[in-house]
Formats: C-alpha cells, structure tokens, sequence
C-alpha cells in the first residue's frame, strides 16, 4: 500500500494525475448523489423547475 | 440575476479581472511575467470557490438560511441525500485545493504535452465549480420559489 502510493506520487506530474483521477471519482459520486435527490425530489412533487 | 452574479460570478471572476489589471502597472520585468491570467487558477485554486459554494448549499439545504425552514420541508426524505451530495462534492474539492497547492503546475507546458493534460488541475477543478456552483443555484432558487 505504502510503495504503492509512494509510486503514485513520485514527482509532480504523476501527483498532479493521481489528484486528478481520484478526486474527479468522489466529485461524480457527489454530484450524481445531488442530482438523483434533486430528480427524485421533483418526481415527488416536492420541488418544481416551472 | 444579481444573487448569481454576486455569489458565484464574482469570486469566479474578481481574480482573473484583477490580474488583467495588474497589467497596466508598471512592475519589474520578473513581476510582469507572472502577470498571465491563468496564474491564479492552475493550481485548483477555483475549488476554494467551489468549497464556498458547497458549505452555502449545506447551509441553505438544512433551512437555516429560511425564517421557517422551508427547504427542509420541500426536499423532505431526500434532504439527506442531498446534503450528503454537497458534503462529498466539498471533499473534492478540498482533496484538489490542497493537493494543487502541493504539486503546483509549471507555468510553460513542454513540448507535445497537451494542453488539456497539462492543465488537467485547472479543467477538473473548473468543472468542480460549474457543478457545485450549479446545483447551489438550482437549490437556492428552490428556496426563493417556496
């Protein structure tokens, strides 16, 4: 685990990549988690977009 | 339109319009180089934006920022959900705010590197706050709706 990581940052670039990819994984679960409450929210009529 | 530009179009855009102004100062030559428009957002600094935005959202998504907690009430059942969709957007752009900071993306890009792979910090975090700042409006108009 730990050569692991230390492969994946070790230099700039690859950090940069490594950065890129895992945050990008947790931001589409975050944003699809918002807009899956927003949609159902809507299909319950709690919410309107009219 | 005025909410938007205040709460998400300034602190989006006050840095960049600001930089362009350092422009027209007289600085030294070593201080003019760094006068580039991108120089205050390759590194994910936009995220700090997007971090703002996502904390509003908490704020707003609970019914604090209503007098009779009103978006508790609209988004009844999935106001978890949703709370737990900006909690983890706001990780996110933490993880890259901070991480941009420590491996910092060089100003020149070299030689048959695309652009889109060299500033691949910029575009996410960019992306980041499009959709934070998105979903923040569509939660906040909700509430101006109710």
């Amino acid at each position: 685990m730990s050569s692991w990581i230390k492969n994946r940052f070790r230099d700039a670039e690859h950090g940069r990549q490594t950065l890129v990819v895992s945050s990008a994984a947790i931001g589409a679960v975050g944003f699809l988690i918002i807009a899956w409450a927003l949609t159902m929210a809507t299909h319950a009529g709690l919410i309107s977009f009219r | 339109v005025g909410w938007f530009c205040v709460t998400v179009l300034l602190p989006i855009g006050a840095p960049i319009a600001f930089m362009f102004l350092y422009r027209f100062l007289p600085l030294p030559k070593r201080n003019r180089a760094m006068t580039k428009l991108i120089l205050p957002i390759k590194d994910g600094q936009l995220c700090w934006i997007g971090m703002a935005l996502c904390a509003s959202a908490l704020y707003e998504i609970d019914g604090w920022s209503h007098p009779n907690g009103q978006m508790a009430a609209l988004l009844y059942g999935y106001k978890g959900w949703a709370s737990a969709g900006f909690g983890i957007l706001l990780v996110a752009c933490s993880i890259m705010a901070a991480g941009g900071a420590v491996f910092t993306t060089p100003v020149r890009r070299q030689a048959g590197v695309p652009w889109a792979e060299h500033y691949g910090v910029l575009i996410i975090t960019a992306l980041f706050t499009a959709v934070a700042a998105g979903c923040y409006t569509v939660v906040h108009f909700q509430i101006v709706s109710a």
